[in-house]
């Protein structure tokens, strides 16, 4: 700890920090543009100028220097700055001066307005005239994807988007050209930005440079409702802020959550908010002859009981990606009472087994965790597509240790260096063995991180995962490395409440052969629907995708901006969505469906709202009640994951996820994912 | 007391000096105008009828900045915006007053960073139907047509002020 | 040290700390050309310092010391002596231009202030310009000035200063005959940026 004195206030802060964040310890409001936490510092928009006693008879940059750069007084007293001398006055008036000449005057047409760090700090620290007599200048607007719009004449030359580009995303695709006045901002040949994590550069950018392009023009900061929500692109749980004005989403912005995504989102995260509108189910469908009609609930309701009151009928049911707990509870209830255990919720193939202890299907290590991990082993899985933010945060380490990272599964760019050691279960097996450069460096790790997909999850990995997580010698005891990446957001709810199949049920394979009578899939559309033959499938969804095109009867729920739900990230963690705006036409919340059709089949399900549901839930499963915490998987139960008979399994592995911007239907719904996706082939294309 | 009392019934006092007061205003010039026909004067300040004006060369000026639907104190005013579809520039797709709500404030007009809004002179729309007060794009737009050299006209003669 | 401009010889010489400017340019360069009456201003110190008239320079102390009285520095030792023939705003306005042209752009004050200052500089050359944007420029100058990451900021502020504070009559009869001579509609005869 420093002791530093800042306007007179005595304050001890630690000894790495910097001028400005003594300053703000203090309480004293810095000014800035181009600093920004989470990125390097480049002390170039000299907004944060103080006055440091002592110091050269100048201003210092205070997000540059830091408190144990300052020499003590004479008599060793502690270093003095100030931050509200006519020095720093004048200082921080000159600079404001100069980033406004060239600035042009168009808040009102320009998106940030409202939002913009310029306009309130040109009302906080600037002068209100103009003393600029020239013209000012004029800067062409860059091509940067589908994403970004760019005015860059608003430039300020900050270079925050460049940085974040280049560290946090690993893409060094942006740069500065030219020099003095003419420096620009350009993505290099004007081509589009190829990062997951490029939609950041919006919330990044000061002024009103780069902004979003779906959202261009659409709505004003002041008039949207602010709701802080999660979201569910995929299993992270990325905290956000759902914007709506009316009925309808206007965008999704990030919330700082220091354990999950810093202040990090992808950009499926936010910009998938034109899915919500598109292809909506609004009204129950029920298939005549070979259409799908248009219904209402009670004859949806009547088509089902039908089919399910058949004698023998029977009966399973598939949870999707997109699945909140509650609904999920609701619906393995109602097959309960209707004498089914075939629920499932897992991928085909997949061997996760809530049986075998929560640590067994978990991220254990947790997101934050990762950067305590000193080797990493990527097993069967493309982090970057399937979880961006958990890829950046991969890099982040990756930067700040050059630890060792392995990979078994495809070679892709993950923007960061690895070490590749082979597509399949021989790989796994010969590094278990010790075989190979990696498999030293691995052997010294004292926290080792072994992170499997959702597309290796088979009971053979799992064993040689476990078994790698947890078998050096130099192991920390209360380091537990074993990460299980899922890819929906529902899934370790689902497997928290085992929705599984119970004794004599079918799984997802067998279910999907079209083994049952009556298929219940509530929201599942990534599987292969065509091998049901004549099942008669009951939708629960919110989209027109794969799932409703097979459905017989469908029933319009809600997505996870229009209801209130519990999901559980791939850390275990539990969170909740709120209702940022209601659904559309005659959808209900999911649960609510459930629960209705449970009168209609003839036992009541025992909730009648969602405060009554969530209680029984959390009468079964305590740890749901926790909003916000970890309940932590047990290292015993990954041992003995790891002592489960390793056979070698022959099979490659391959990510789930082949089209990143197109992995949920509400995504596939989005036309903004799909010019993505477009302009990411055509960049894929250009690569090759 | 008694005897003024008794002159002043006596000469009519108070009834003859009614009478010039009369006559006096019999022979000015008379206040009271013609309405449908006649009109009296409009300040160039005046707060009327509102109307969305366009540059002369025929491009609407709104830019969709929505200030005036930020500070709208009765709420009348309802924006929603968006590129336009062949240059895609920040232009309104709806544009919508309630005239219902509105109390000609002229909060709006101060507010406008382009002078597109404005709150002209006519005074005389009133309507038989509720309705008809729900001024949307157009008819805001074709009131700027018709009353754009009013409004000009008087938006120069208070410019010194401003 | 390096004598270059209008001197009979100019010259690069090695010299003893302490030598008055008189003695070193009649020693090493051959004397002023047209004589001392002829010398209009000198810049001590590289094209960064401020420029300091012939008859406060003459007399100087060419050492760390001795320039810092007369309002400039030593800084580079690389002097520039200029004569009565010289276009002084002119001369400053190039300097201007070089710095203009070397800012890189980081920084804001740099980037922002050196086009500024050598587009005022560019109408000050002309007389195409008011007497108050004269304290407007030299307040530019102060703003740029010791705001910036590197030293550029600072040499491009110096020569202007320089000129303002010494030469600031110079500037103003400019303007003067300018508004005289300018033709009745007002209309001003354009200019190159660089």
């Amino acid at each position: 700890m420093t002791s530093i004195k800042i306007d007179g206030q005595l304050v001890e802060v630690p000894d790495h920090y910097t001028l400005m964040q003594a300053a703000e310890a203090a309480g004293a409001e810095i000014p800035r543009f181009c600093y920004h936490e989470r990125l390097s510092v480049a002390g170039n928009c000299r907004m944060c100028l103080v006055e440091v006693k002592g110091g050269p008879p100048k201003p210092t940059a205070s997000c540059a220097m830091g408190v144990k750069d300052l020499r003590p007084g004479p008599n060793g007293e502690p270093p003095e700055m100030f931050t509200n001398t006519p020095m720093v006055k004048k200082a921080r008036e000159g600079v404001m001066e100069f980033l406004l000449i060239n600035h042009p005057l168009d808040c009102p047409i320009c998106d940030q307005g409202g939002e913009c760090d310029l306009q309130d700090q040109a009302m906080a620290y600037g002068v209100s005239g103009s003393r600029f007599d020239e013209n000012k200048r004029a800067v062409e607007d860059k091509y940067m994807g589908p994403l970004v719009k760019t005015s860059m004449t608003r430039c300020i030359q900050c270079t925050r988007c460049v940085r974040f580009t280049t560290e946090v995303a690993g893409v060094a695709e942006m740069g500065a050209i030219g020099r003095g006045e003419d420096m620009e901002i350009i993505t290099y040949l004007e081509k589009a930005l190829s990062s997951e994590l490029q939609g950041n550069v919006v919330d990044l950018c000061p002024v009103g440079a780069l902004t979003s392009k779906p959202y261009a023009f659409h709505a004003r900061p002041w008039e949207l409702t602010k709701t802080e929500s999660i979201d569910v692109m995929d299993a992270l749980g990325s905290s956000i802020r759902v914007d709506s004005r009316g009925s309808a989403v206007m965008r999704i912005l990030p919330r700082v959550n220091e354990a999950i995504n810093e202040e990090w989102i992808s950009d499926k995260t936010r910009y998938i908010w034109d899915g919500l509108k598109n292809q909506r189910l609004d009204r129950p469908y029920v298939r005549r002859g070979k259409k799908l009609a248009a219904a209402s609930w009670d004859e949806a309701f009547a088509a089902i009981a039908k089919a399910v009151k058949k004698p023998g009928a029977k009966i399973g049911a598939i949870a999707g990606d997109l699945a909140g707990v509650e609904e999920m509870f609701a619906l393995k209830a109602l097959l309960a009472s209707l004498g089914s255990t075939s629920i499932d919720a897992r991928p085909a193939g997949s061997a996760l087994d809530p049986n075998k202890g929560r640590a067994g299907y978990i991220f254990n290590p947790t997101i934050a965790g990762i950067e305590q991990a000193d080797a990493i082993l990527l097993i069967g899985t493309n982090p970057r597509h399937e979880a961006s933010v958990l890829n950046a945060r991969i890099r982040k380490a990756w930067r700040a240790s050059n630890l060792p990272i392995g990979v078994i599964g495809q070679a892709n760019d993950l923007t960061y260096s690895y070490t590749h050691l082979g597509v399949g279960g021989q790989s796994l097996a010969d590094l278990a063995a010790g075989k190979g450069e990696f498999a030293e460096s691995w052997a010294k790790a004292k926290n080792p991180l072994v992170i499997v997909g959702e597309g290796a999850a088979t009971a053979e990995v799992l064993a040689q995962a476990a078994a790698l997580a947890t078998s050096g010698n130099d192991i920390a005891e209360d380091w537990n490395g074993l990460a299980i990446l899922h890819n929906g957001a529902a899934r370790v709810g689902a497997l928290d409440i085992g929705f599984v199949p119970g004794k004599g049920g079918m799984n997802t394979a067998t279910l999907l052969k079209g083994d049952a009578d009556v298929l219940f899939v509530l929201g599942a559309d990534e599987y292969d629907l065509s091998t049901l033959g004549d099942t008669l499938v009951v939708y629960i969804g919110t989209h027109g995708d794969n799932g409703a095109h097979r459905a017989d009867i469908i029933l319009p729920g809600a997505t996870y901006t229009e209801k209130s739900a519990t999901y559980v990230n791939t850390e275990g963690r539990v969170q909740m969505t709120a209702r940022a705006v209601f659904p559309p036409g005659e959808a209900k919340e999911d649960w609510a469906i459930v629960r209705a059709l449970s009168g209609v089949l003839g036992n009541p399900l025992p909730f009648n709202s969602l405060a009554q549901l969530r209680a029984a839930i959390y009468a079964t499963f305590p740890h749901l009640a926790r909003i916000d915490t970890i309940e932590p998987g047990k290292l015993a139960q990954v041992k003995k994951l790891a002592n489960a008979s390793a056979k070698v399994s022959k099979a490659s592995f391959a990510s789930p996820i082949s089209e990143f911007y197109l992995s949920n239907p509400i995504a596939r719904a989005s036309a903004t994912m799909g010019e993505c996706a477009a302009t990411a082939a055509g960049l894929r294309q250009a690569a090759e | 007391m008694r005897a003024v009392q008794f002159l002043n019934a006596l000469l009519l006092r108070e009834f003859v000096s009614t009478f010039f007061l009369s006559m006096r205003y019999f022979f000015k010039p008379k206040p009271t105008i013609n309405y449908p026909f006649e009109k009296g004067h409009v300040s160039p300040r005046f707060r009327g009828e509102h109307a969305l004006r366009r540059y002369p060369n025929g491009e609407e000026r709104c830019i969709a900045c929505k200030l005036c639907e930020a500070i709208c104190p009765a709420q009348a005013i309802t924006i929603e915006a968006g590129p336009r579809q062949n240059d895609g520039t920040r232009r309104t797709v709806r544009y919508d007053i309630d005239m219902v709500k509105c109390i000609y404030c002229g909060f709006c007009q101060e507010a406008c960073p382009v002078d597109a809004i404005v709150e002209g002179p006519n005074f005389e729309f009133a309507t038989e139907t509720r309705e008809e007060l729900y001024f949307s794009k157009e008819r805001l737009l074709a009131n700027g047509d018709r009353w754009e050299r009013e409004i000009a006209h008087n938006l120069l003669a208070d410019a010194p002020y401003r | 040290m390096c004598v270059s401009g209008h001197v009979n010889t100019p010259a690069t010489f090695e010299e003893a700390m302490g030598v008055t400017f008189e003695e070193m340019i009649e020693k090493h360069c051959g004397g002023i050309r047209g004589g001392w009456d002829n010398l209009l201003a000198v810049i001590p110190g590289g094209a960064s310092v401020p420029c300091v008239p012939g008859e406060k320079i003459r007399h100087a102390v060419m050492d760390f010391d001795g320039l810092k009285e007369v309002g400039s520095s030593l800084g580079t030792a690389a002097v520039i002596v200029m004569d009565k023939q010289t276009d002084i705003i002119k001369a400053i306005w190039r300097l201007s231009a070089f710095y203009k042209h070397e800012s890189c752009g980081q920084c804001t004050p740099c980037r922002e202030g050196t086009g500024w200052m050598m587009r005022v500089m560019a109408r000050m050359v002309e007389g195409r310009a008011q007497k108050r944007e004269i304290d407007m420029l030299f307040e530019v100058t102060k703003q740029i000035e010791g705001h910036t990451i590197c030293a550029l900021g600072d040499a491009a502020a110096w020569p202007i200063q320089g000129l303002i504070r010494n030469f600031r009559h110079v500037i103003e009869e400019r303007i003067d005959q300018y508004t005289y001579s300018s033709t009745s509609d007002g209309a001003v005869p354009s200019i190159a940026a660089e």
